[in-house]
């Protein structure tokens, strides 16, 4: 069953110097209880594809084409009719925990708030009772109810937003770079957690980071995006064993393990999404570029059995 | 919460105690520093070649003993609340303060009122409204108002709503024709109102309404812009952005996270400004004939009148200490970072 089908999308930022494409046509689906990873280089529109789903873009972003989800398209959808959905359907982690919590609020506080938001009728003992049961599925003890968010530590804190986010069984968590900014077994902790009540909860999950280890680790399908645009889609094996764009060859090849005799990169940078290159935005860093690389982008091909990818190299 | 109220326990103790040194320290500073001034009082009221004769008053005043014991002298009178008397008048210093107090804690708490109130309404509507008409209308408002001296819009303000109007005195802080209140806390406001003359109480609000506006104004402008730039910042901070993620009502997020947290630097600032204005606002008390503590000091500073200066200094000092342990303790209240 679809989760979630995201169909044409597109966001920009207005800007003084002009409006910024951050997500251009977008389309991506996620089943219920599976989880898309999501990566590309910082600045690829990948944190604003996840921010855009829930509709938290500031008020400079213009949202266009489709977003179903819960059986509204959440891009036309009101602002009450949206509220009802975040943090009860949908929830959203993010990169730094550090900053997330509210500084003057006490944990309960924050849990009682989200409560209320959604139930004003909730009674504190029973909302007490389910922010114990979502604190102890992530393992932060009950009795540091009434402490405050800097009493915590940061792989703690990011266990509670993930509690914040389970309140009430969510059917799509959106976790953008859940771990970044913390060490790696805090990291392999969160994980493990994500995943475990991934499948307690049935939750479909979109991963979004730049760690290729992650996804190949944590999900089932994986979109690879650049400048904005979806350049790749497919079941992470198959893009793992056989990846079809230069730009996911690249990617993958940049990654180090231990057989690593040569450190590889992607030459050049990412492009300026004020004025990205004409045609496919990949074209001055790819190897395979081509004349007609210049000139449109290029259309979404399905040269695999479930592979969908955006490059002349595969023409439909 | 029992955890909480100890944390925030055990930093009012803590911050209590402290509150003795720093008083000695500035009780050691005021006098150094009065010392220090080149002149004296002597000089000040006989001219600088009176001879014998001053050199008589200094030695009675004690001012040709050794530093240290001017200095244990001034300690002691300190503690057992004796300021002496001041050179000029003859006046007890303690009494001539604790008599002008009550007119600058009117006039203080009255402006600040208005300025907090001003202040913060324009800082939150330029706040929420960046860069729309109305904030930049606030934001200009703000600018003059913050901008503009002090006696200027005073003597503006008299001369449109006391002279050309008609509708308040320009000075002074009760009419001729009313009795002051019997004295319960000094402020005729409040000891009107306790006397029941209704009518002394009106007066005594009219009076206080142009100087409060004139200061209160002025301060609010400094707030508004502090308001706007905190709300800035907490606006646009990862905490606002995850409560809107979890489907928080915007007013509550507003309120409850984006206004609370930016309060914690205003409040600091407006506990100073409160602070500094219970030393008398100088100009805002000479405009209005207000007779306060900041017209007490100037007179004292033009005759170098070392005990009433003295005695308004320590005196300052004493609330300058009491108020920022009052707006520490606030801080620590609401930010819980603070009390470790």
């Amino acid at each position: 069953m679809t989760l979630l089908d995201i169909e044409g999308l597109n966001v920009s930022y207005a800007s003084r110097a002009g409006p910024i494409r951050a997500v251009i046509s977008a389309d991506l689906k996620i089943e219920a209880g599976q989880t898309l990873g999501l990566v590309g280089e910082s600045g690829c529109g990948k944190s604003t594809l996840g921010k855009a789903i829930l509709r938290i873009l500031p008020d400079t972003a213009t949202v266009t084409g489709s977003i179903r989800f819960a059986g509204l398209d959440l891009v036309t959808a009101e602002e009450p009719a949206l509220r009802k959905i975040r943090g009860r359907n949908a929830s959203l982690i993010f990169q730094d925990p550090m900053t997330r919590l509210d500084p003057l609020m006490t944990v309960r506080h924050h849990f009682l708030e989200l409560i209320r938001a959604h139930e004003p009728d909730a009674d504190e003992d029973d909302a007490m009772k389910r922010t114990r049961r979502v604190l102890t599925a992530v393992r932060i003890p009950p009795d540091r109810l009434d402490q405050f968010p800097h009493e915590f530590s940061g792989g703690m804190r990011q266990r509670i937003m993930i509690a914040l986010a389970l309140v009430f069984n969510p059917t799509l968590l959106v976790a953008d770079e859940p771990t970044t900014s913390l060490d790696v077994i805090v990291e392999a902790q969160i994980l493990q957690l994500l995943d475990s009540i991934k499948n307690e909860f049935e939750m479909g999950v979109l991963l979004i980071t730049h760690n290729l280890g992650l996804i190949a680790e944590y999900a089932e399908e994986m979109a690879v995006m650049y400048a904005g645009h979806i350049a790749e889609r497919g079941p992470v094996r198959d893009v793992f064993k056989e990846p079809l764009h230069p730009y996911t060859k690249g990617l993958l090849d940049s990654v180090i393990d231990l057989e690593t005799r040569e450190l590889h990169s992607i030459p050049g940078q990412p492009p300026d999404l004020l004025q990205p290159p004409s045609g496919c935005p990949f074209h001055p860093r790819c190897p395979s570029a081509m004349p007609v690389c210049t000139g449109a982008f290029p259309p979404t091909t399905r040269p695999r059995r479930d592979r969908t990818v955006a490059c002349y190299l595969y023409p439909g | 919460m029992p955890r909480t109220q100890a944390s925030l326990r055990a930093y009012v103790v803590q911050r209590l105690l402290l509150t003795g040194p720093m008083v000695l320290i500035l009780l050691t500073l005021v006098f150094y520093f009065l010392r220090a001034a080149p002149g004296d009082p002597v000089g000040a009221i006989l001219g600088e070649h009176s001879g014998p004769l001053a050199d008589s008053i200094r030695r009675q005043l004690g001012l040709y003993d050794p530093l240290y014991v001017q200095y244990v002298d001034y300690l002691r009178r300190i503690f057992t609340g004796d300021m002496g008397n001041s050179i000029i008048t003859q006046h007890s210093v303690a009494a001539d303060i604790a008599q002008r107090l009550p007119a600058t804690i009117e006039l203080t708490v009255a402006s600040m009122f208005v300025a907090v109130l001003a202040g913060m309404l324009l800082g939150v509507v330029s706040a929420t409204r960046r860069d729309r008409p109305a904030d930049v209308i606030s934001r200009l408002v703000a600018a003059v108002l913050y901008n503009t001296p002090i006696f200027w819009f005073g003597i503006i303000m008299q001369l449109v709503f006391a002279v050309q109007f008609r509708w308040f005195d320009s000075g002074g802080r009760l009419s001729a024709q009313f009795a002051i209140p019997p004295r319960v806390t000094g402020l005729y406001t409040i000891d009107s109102l306790v006397a029941g003359h209704f009518r002394t109480f009106i007066d005594a609000v009219a009076h206080l309404i142009l100087p409060a506006l004139t200061l209160g104004l002025v301060l609010a402008g400094f707030f508004a812009r502090l308001v706007r730039a905190n709300m800035l910042q907490s606006l646009q901070a990862d905490y606002v952005e995850a409560a809107r993620a979890r489907g928080i009502r915007p007013l509550d997020v507003f309120y409850r996270h984006a206004l609370k947290n930016a309060m914690v630097p205003v409040s600091t600032a407006m506990g100073l400004t409160f602070a500094i204005l219970m030393s008398g606002a100088i100009l805002t008390e000479s405009v209005f004939s207000w007779e306060g503590i900041g017209r007490y000091i100037f007179t004292a500073i033009s005759n170098r009148d070392y005990p009433a200066l003295q005695g308004a200094v320590v005196y300052y000092a004493l609330i300058m200490v009491f108020l920022s342990v009052l707006i520490d303790i606030f801080n620590a209240w609401i930010d819980p970072r603070i009390r470790y």
